[in-house]
């Protein structure tokens, strides 16, 4: 391990020679023909870290899903059991349920565990997302206290296009999909639609039996079907309306552990987001964007003769965004927002409950080099008191040579969820909520030489959380478990991202780069519990991860190498026990045909053939492949 | 500076992927039980985490081996280690959640079988040298199998999750929670032929050295209860009731069956002759060092075997007192300890 620091070290230091970052733009909400909407200046991109998810990477597929989004794009490490199997963030080591995902404003993680299952969202439907680390979440709502996942689906498109894709992989996995995208007149339409499964029977090595028999998966199997429809109307005037609407069932078995030769159970989930919104420019300095929604999370689980329980979340969503640019040098804008959720749960019963959000934001440039963002958010839920969230930050432009010098400092904060609250029984209604500051320091560099293109950039974080809410069990019954404010969390990292880019001739492009990061993450005070975990890493958290894509572009050929590294992850809170580290190698050659009408995509996935596992006792797929056809009809 | 970085990433491989290497513990020498005083503690484990295993105890040398099942076997214990029953020359591991049962010899703890697809098992009785029964959480019935092969025989229908077992003549008693009985098979007709219903879910049982049953009964967030049975007539001869501010938890016995132990909460342990007419009102042990006890046993020298799981996220620890309630030492476990099976 020291051996690998050191070259991590070396690597670092010798590419901070070049410098960095290219990791922050604006989302466009909507563009339709003639107008941009910049959705907008809550997007804190320069003085917040956020990065846009590389939504044009070759690895990304039929079969993909938001996780493998975001894995494609930075190391954030992922919980799952299989493809199509259930898959949890953790990112910068907070845990599955202090991360919020966004879909066109709207969080769509679930109010009962605080989650989000990212292989409920196929990559098919995503056009534009952003990861928005630490308090840059703050931007889009309260929560996230490693960061948030924005996704967005603007209507960006110039003519009529048709296409079908197909996918054929191992396990007996494939998809099938189309997309039409037509204008008629001043109405713009966006359809998707896609259909998967696969048998996930791969085979690994037993541990957990005799001889470390080599055996298939078993009850690993998924189906999915997912429609995605999206409706641009220009009002003229400078109005525009977009409905949208997302759909996607997903079914899938859940294998039993490794060391029993039956059993498991099931799974099926359906997530419905709908969406209208009303964008108005009524004067050149002024935005307003009004969105109203509705969703439904629906999971039954099943274990047979077991349990079979059932939630249904049903989902009002409300937002208004407003901004104005007094000058050139000051934008201020401000969000209001109400949701409310009915809960159906074999958990908790019948709950229903209110959410206020509000949030006021300025961007000063205060002198050339310096510009300032600042601002608040407010959240309440129900009854309870309502929690004020103040953040700033700078970005200091050292010179037109010298890159950005980027410092911030923002308060999170997590309401604890519905299941935390009511569980039955365990739930504990007095829990506090979740309550830090988030400190970041970063720099960024780019540079162009000639054909060369560097960017780099550091980010380093600190943040302190109290009342870090964990489940034990209760005090004199050890059969009733109940989560607590027990803990004092220090979250602390850096993340380096490197990226190089060059065109020897006008026909080859070549692209390559690092994106590591370290985070340690621990318990700092331990208020109930045993002392000796002070200062030891979360459970199933990485320290190190490191990705290195490699890109050859040549006329319609593209040849890709993703090589991703992750560190030991702790299986007790100890330290004692790990999943050994893994490194995985993926290779995608596409090649298109027909005036690049029809292309070609072949993926091979983890080519060291490596057993790993991401989720104890559940071991992934090894070498594998999928072969991806896509015939651009017009 | 391309050439040096290019050197560099392919170094940081390469070492990387050696880093995967682990290095093995050899496994220890086997015990000689003539001689030293061993026992084993079970290890449930977390659920769905496969981390149950089996630590050794060597009390006469004081040394302990964890993960000793893995280590001398060469693979992992599985999800949710129950408990380890034992007839003759072998213990049974029952492995609830991995749906098996794996025998091991007593001396050497060599796997000599593997009885998988066991559905949801409990806990192991044998009967004679070929038959035994474990019971099930969820299939509603008691398994008949054979011990030697593994191959089942018929089940025994009974009402519900079965769980606890003990022999007394001719006749099985089983605890079953989810129907407030105590179950009695026949072993003959391999039947159930009668039950003793009690007003609160039973679960642990132990039975004295009169052959009468201790059985501890609770309810969901409610009170529980410790009732003295007697089996031969189905009369409860006694039952003290505990509130559920301070729950009755864990229930043993000796060796030779004179005393019970039992614990109320986390912190009280009790300990009551089995001839006693009433409860005492103090107890024999006050530990604050106990964070989760989760099991209880007791060995022929009458030493208490305090099991603390902790969390269930981290290795537990099994805490010894001795004859006079005094804590004498503490033994590292594995996660989530839940009893200490002597070798006898």
């Amino acid at each position: 391990m020291k051996q690998v620091r050191l070259l991590i070290a070396g690597l670092f230091f010798a590419v901070l020679a070049y410098g960095q970052e290219n990791d922050s733009v604006y989302i466009p909400a909507i563009t339709l023909s003639d107008v941009s909407i910049i959705d907008f200046k809550n997007d804190n991109h320069e003085v917040f870290k956020s990065m846009e998810a590389n939504i044009h990477s070759a690895f990304n597929n039929l079969n993909s899903d938001l996780g493998d989004l975001i894995q494609n794009t930075t190391p954030v490490y992922f919980k799952n059991y299989s493809v199509g199997g259930i898959k949890t963030i953790d990112f910068r080591g907070t845990g599955a349920e202090r991360t919020k995902v966004y879909w066109n404003g709207f969080a769509i993680n679930s109010p009962t565990l605080g989650s989000f299952d990212f292989s409920l969202f196929p990559v098919y439907f995503i056009s534009d997302a952003r990861i928005r680390f630490g308090g840059a979440g703050l931007s889009d709502g309260s929560g996230g206290l490693g960061g948030s996942i924005q996704l967005n689906n603007p209507l960006e498109f110039n003519k009529n296009k048709l296409e079908i894709s197909g996918i054929y992989g191992s396990f007996e996995n494939y998809s099938l999909a189309a997309r039409g995208e037509f204008v008629i007149g001043k109405i713009k339409s966006d359809t998707r639609i896609l259909t998967s499964s696969g048998r996930n029977n791969y085979s690994y090595r037993n541990e957990f039996k005799k001889g470390h028999p080599t055996e298939n998966r078993i009850n690993n199997e998924f189906t999915q079907i997912g429609f995605q429809q999206l409706l641009g109307f220009d009002l003229g005037l400078n109005n525009y309306l977009t409905v949208r609407l997302m759909y996607n069932n997903l079914d899938r078995n859940i294998p039993p552990p490794v060391s029993a030769t039956s059993g498991g159970a099931w799974q099926s989930d359906q997530l419905l987001l709908t969406q209208i919104e009303y964008d108005l420019i009524p004067f050149k300095r002024a935005f307003l964007k009004l969105r109203s929604g509705y969703q439904m999370q629906d999971n039954r689980y099943n274990l047979p003769g077991v349990v079979d329980a059932t939630t249904r979340i049903n989902g009002w969503n409300n937002k208004v965004d407003f901004g104005y640019d007094w000058s050139n040098k000051l934008q201020v804008n401000g969000t209001l927002q109400f949701d409310r959720s009915w809960i159906k749960s074999d958990g908790v019963g019948n709950i229903t409950e209110n959410l206020y959000n509000g949030l006021i934001n300025a961007n000063w440039r205060v002198i050339v080099p310096l510009k300032l963002a600042f601002g608040f958010r407010v959240n309440g839920i129900s009854k309870s008191t309502p929690v004020i969230m103040p953040y700033g930050g700078l970005v200091w432009e050292i010179s037109p040579t010298s890159g950005n010098l980027r410092l911030n400092i923002s308060e999170v904060y997590r309401f604890p969820t519905i299941n935390e609250r009511y569980w039955k029984p365990g739930g504990n209604p007095d829990l506090l909520p979740e309550r830090g500051w988030n400190y970041e320091l970063g720099y960024s560099y780019k540079k162009k030489l000639g054909i060369y293109h560097v960017s780099a950039g550091i980010t380093g974080f600190y943040s302190d959380i109290d009342n870090w809410i964990l489940w034990t069990p209760s005090s004199n019954n050890s059969a009733i478990w109940e989560p607590q404010n027990i803990w004092n969390v220090i979250d602390k990292g850096m993340e380096f991202v490197f990226n190089f880019n060059f065109r020897p001739t006008g026909n080859i492009e070549v692209e390559t780069g690092l994106n590591y990061s370290y985070t340690h993450v621990y318990a700092s005070e331990i208020k109930n519990g045993n002392p000796e975990i002070s200062g030891k890493q979360l459970l199933l958290s990485p320290q190190n991860q490191f990705t290195i894509p490699i890109s050859i572009r040549w006329k319609k050929l593209e040849t890709s190498l993703f090589y991703s590294y992750v560190g030991k992850r702790y299986t007790d809170r100890l330290n004692t026990r790990w999943l050994d580290p893994y490194n995985l190698l993926d290779i995608a050659i596409g090649y298109s045909f027909f005036n690049r009408n029809l292309g070609v995509k072949l993926l091979l996935n983890n080519l060291l053939n490596i057993q790993y596992q991401t989720t104890p006792g559940q071991p992934l797929a090894g070498i594998n492949f999928n072969m991806e056809l896509t015939w651009k009809i017009f | 500076m391309k050439k040096n970085i290019s050197k560099l990433v392919i170094a940081a491989i390469v070492t990387i992927m050696f880093s995967n290497c682990n290095k093995d513990n050899p496994p220890p020498q086997p015990p000689n039980p003539s001689l030293e005083k061993i026992g084993y503690i079970i290890n449930e484990g977390g659920f769905n985490d496969e981390n149950a295993s089996v630590s050794f105890i060597n009390i006469t040398k004081k040394i302990v081996f964890s993960d000793y099942f893995n280590s001398v076997n060469g693979f992992n214990l599985g999800d949710i280690a129950q408990s380890m029953g034992e007839y003759e020359d072998n213990y049974f591991i029952v492995v609830n959640n991995s749906a098996k049962i794996e025998v091991v010899n007593k001396e050497t703890f060599i796997s000599q079988l593997t009885i998988e697809n066991m559905g949801s098992p409990r806990y192991f009785l044998g009967i004679n040298d070929t038959l035994a029964y474990v019971s099930d959480l969820f299939a509603g019935v008691v398994w008949q199998i054979d011990q030697n092969t593994g191959s089942k025989y018929q089940s025994i229908a009974v009402n519900g999750w079965s769980e606890q077992m003990e022999k007394i003549g001719e006749a099985v008693f089983v605890t079953l929670p989810g129907a407030n009985q105590i179950g009695v098979i026949d072993i003959d007709s391999q039947a159930l032929i009668d039950s003793i219903p009690i007003d609160l879910s039973p679960q642990k049982m132990v039975k004295d050295r009169f052959d009468m049953l201790w059985v501890v009964g609770s309810v969901w967030q409610g009170p529980s209860k410790l009732y003295k049975i007697n089996p031969f007539s189905r009369a409860i001869l006694g039952e003290w009731e505990f509130d559920v501010d301070n729950p009755l938890t864990q229930l043993t016995i000796d060796p030779l069956g004179i005393t019970i132990y039992y614990s109320i909460g986390n912190d009280k342990i009790f300990k009551m002759n089995v001839e006693a007419l009433d409860i005492p009102d103090l107890p024999f042990i006050t530990s604050n060092a106990i964070t989760t006890l989760y099991g209880l046993s007791v060995n022929e020298e009458k030493k208490v075997y305090a099991c603390d799981a902790g969390t269930f996220s981290d290795n537990g620890k099994v805490l010894v007192f001795n004859v006079n309630g005094q804590l004498q030492s503490s033994i590292p476990s594995g996660v989530a300890p839940n009893s200490i099976v002597f070798f006898n």
